[in-house]
C-alpha cells in the first residue's frame, strides 16, 4: 500500500473583506504554506508564512512587524491564519442549518464553515451510499457482514451530525472520510487479489472472513457471523480509526492556538449511539440468516447478549484507539516519525497503560500485526 | 509438585478460570514487563502511563488466565526446572530499576515487586515446557511471555 506524507490543510478558498479570493489565501489552499512563501518572497520553502507576509508590510519603527492576517471569509466570518491553517476567530452567529453541539472553540473551525460542512456532508452522503453498493456486491461472501455493518455506521453518524450530536461535526465527516478510503483501498486492493498492496490488519481479516466462507453463506450460523466480523471490526478499530483521527487531526488542526486532540475527545466518546443503531439495523438480518433452514444452537441472541461483548468489548477498544491516536500525534510532536518507531512506541504505552487488557492491542485474528504504517494514510 | 501448582492443574481440569486466577500472583507475574514499558515511555508521561498500569495490575481479571488454563489442560505432570530453566525463568521475571519520571510510591511499588520476584526459590516446569515459578505467598508466578 502507497502512503503520503502529511499534507498540508486544502480548505476552501479563503477571501478578502470585498467577498474576493485572496491570491495568497487560494493559493494556500491549493498548494500551502510553502509553495505562498516561495511566490511571495522567493525564501526557502520552510520560511514560515506569518514571516513572509510580514516582511510585505511597511515596517514598524516602534518595534518587531506584528503580524496580521486577519480576514472576513464568504460567509461573513472574521478569520486568522495560523499554524497553517485559516481559522474563525468567533463563533458564526448562525451557521444555518449546521449544528454545532456546546460550545466549540472557534479555533478549531475553517473559514467558510457552512460551505465546508455542505461539501464534506455531499462526500459523506456518497460515501455511505457506496458502502451500500460495496456491502451488496459482497452478498454470498463472508466480508458482507461487515461492509454492511459499516454502511449503518456511516448512515447513522450522517444522522447524529444533522441533529447536533457533535461539537465538531466537520472532524467527525473527515475522519469519516479518511477511513472509508482506507478501507475501501485495501478492500479494492483485495478484491483485484493485489494482496501485496493490502495492508497487514486487512489482510488478516478479509483472509479470516473468507475462511468462514465455505460457499454456503446463507445457511451460516450466527456464531460463524461473528467470526467472520470480529477481525474486521479489530482491523477498524485497533489500525485504521486511530491512525484516520491522528491524521485528520494533524492535517486541519494542529497548530492551531488553543486547539488540541483532547478538544475532539468528547465527540468520540459520543458515538455509543451510533453503534448501538448500527447493530439493530444489521440484527434482523442476521437473525434471519442464522436461523434460515435448520435449527441453530449459537443463536444471533447468545451472540448479542453474551457472546459479542466477551470476544469484543468495544467501549474498551474504543478507549485504547483513541489513546494509539494521542500517541501518534504526541509521537510526531516529538519527532518520531518512522514505522518501528511508532509501533515501539504504541506497545510501550499501551503495555504500561494497560498490561492486562491490551495484551490483544495490535492483535487481528489472534495474530499480531507489527508493519502497520502508522504514521501516514494510505495513497 | 508444590500444593499450589496440584490445585492449578485441578482447576484447569475443572474449566474452573476463577479458581486460577486466583491462584496466580498477576502483579509479581506482569510487573517485570509492566515496567520495562513504561521505561519505554517518554519520561513526561511515566507516571501517568504508570497510574493506569498499576490500577490494572491489581484488578485481578485478566485475559491471561484463559491462556494459562488453556497450556494447563493439557499438562499431565511438572518437574523441578533444572538450574539452567530456573536461572531463565527468573530473568523473564525480573523486575527493573524503575525508570525516572514515576511518583515516590510507583517507585515503592515497583520496588516491592522486585522484592517478590528476588524472593523467588521454586521453579517447576511442565511436560509441555511451560514454567511454573512459586513465589514468595505460595501463588504461582507465570509470565506472560510464557502463555
Amino acid at each position: 500500500m502507497h502512503t503520503h506524507d502529511r499534507q498540508p490543510d486544502q480548505g476552501p478558498a479563503a477571501s478578502t473583506e470585498a467577498g474576493r479570493a485572496h491570491p495568497v489565501l487560494n493559493l494556500l489552499g491549493q498548494a500551502g504554506n510553502r509553495a505562498v512563501a516561495g511566490v511571495l518572497s522567493g525564501a526557502s520553502e520552510s520560511q514560515p508564512i506569518q514571516r513572509v507576509l510580514a516582511v510585505r508590510r511597511e515596517p514598524n519603527v516602534l518595534g518587531p512587524v506584528a503580524v496580521d492576517t486577519t480576514t472576513t471569509d464568504q460567509e461573513g466570518n472574521q478569520t486568522r491564519i495560523d499554524g497553517g491553517h485559516e481559522h474563525l476567530t468567533a463563533i458564526p452567529a448562525s451557521a444555518g442549518h449546521v449544528v454545532f453541539s456546546g460550545n466549540p472553540k472557534p479555533e478549531a473551525l475553517p473559514a467558510n464553515p457552512i460551505a465546508t460542512f455542505n461539501a464534506l456532508r455531499s462526500r459523506c452522503v456518497a460515501i455511505a451510499a457506496e458502502q451500500l453498493v460495496t456491502a451488496e456486491s459482497l452478498r454470498g461472501d463472508m466480508k458482507y457482514w461487515f461492509a454492511k455493518v459499516y454502511h449503518f455506521v456511516t448512515k447513522h453518524e450522517l444522522e447524529a451530525i444533522d441533529a447536533g450530536a457533535y461539537q465538531y461535526p466537520l472532524m467527525k465527516m473527515q475522519e469519516v472520510i479518511s477511513f472509508h478510503a482506507t478501507y475501501h483501498q485495501n478492500l479494492e486492493a483485495w478484491r483485484a487479489g493485489q494482496k501485496d498492496k493490502v495492508e497487514g490488519n486487512w489482510q488478516a481479516a478479509f483472509a479470516a472472513a473468507e475462511s468462514s466462507n465455505d460457499g454456503s453463506w446463507i445457511r451460516t450460523q450466527a456464531h460463524e457471523i461473528g467470526n467472520a466480523l470480529l477481525p474486521s471490526m479489530e482491523a477498524h478499530i485497533r489500525f485504521d480509526l486511530p491512525r484516520a483521527i491522528a491524521a485528520m487531526y494533524e492535517q486541519h488542526y494542529a497548530g492551531l492556538p488553543n486547539v488540541t486532540l483532547a478538544d475532539f475527545h468528547e465527540d468520540y466518546n459520543r458515538m455509543a449511539p451510533v453503534f448501538e443503531k448500527a447493530t439493530a439495523d444489521l440484527r434482523p438480518e442476521i437473525q434471519e440468516t442464522a436461523t434460515l433452514g435448520s435449527y441453530d444452537p449459537m443463536s444471533w441472541g447468545w451472540l448479542q447478549d453474551t457472546g459479542m461483548p466477551f470476544m469484543f468489548d468495544i467501549p474498551m477498544e474504543r478507549d485504547h484507539s483513541w489513546e494509539k491516536a494521542t500517541t501518534i500525534v504526541s509521537g510526531h510532536q516529538r519527532g518520531v516519525d518512522t514505522q518501528g518507531g511508532m509501533q515501539k512506541r504504541l506497545e510501550a504505552y499501551s503495555t504500561g497503560a494497560h498490561p492486562f487488557s491490551g495484551s490483544d492491542d495490535f492483535d487481528v485474528d489472534g495474530r499480531k500485526i507489527s508493519d502497520y504504517n502508522w504514521n501516514n494514510q494510505p495513497r | 509438585m508444590t500444593r499450589t501448582i496440584t490445585a492449578a492443574l485441578a482447576a484447569a481440569e475443572r474449566d474452573d478460570r476463577a479458581a486460577l486466577t486466583r491462584l496466580v500472583d498477576w502483579q509479581t507475574s506482569m510487573a517485570g514487563r509492566w515496567l520495562r514499558a513504561v521505561a519505554a515511555v517518554d519520561p513526561q508521561d511515566r507516571a501517568r502511563i504508570a497510574a493506569s498500569g498499576l490500577a490494572e495490575l491489581r484488578s485481578p481479571a485478566s485475559s491471561f488466565a484463559d491462556r494459562l488454563l488453556d497450556r494447563l489442560v493439557t499438562t499431565t505432570s511438572t518437574k523441578q526446572a533444572d538450574s539452567a530453566a530456573t536461572e531463565q525463568a527468573l530473568a523473564d521475571l525480573a523486575v527493573p530499576e524503575p525508570p525516572d519520571g514515576l511518583t515516590p510510591d510507583q517507585r515503592t511499588t515497583a520496588a516491592g515487586y522486585a522484592e517478590s520476584v528476588r524472593r523467588i526459590t521454586e521453579v517447576h516446569v511442565t511436560d509441555t515446557g511451560l514454567p511454573l515459578a512459586v513465589g514468595p505467598d505460595g501463588r504461582l508466578v507465570v509470565s506472560p511471555d510464557w502463555l
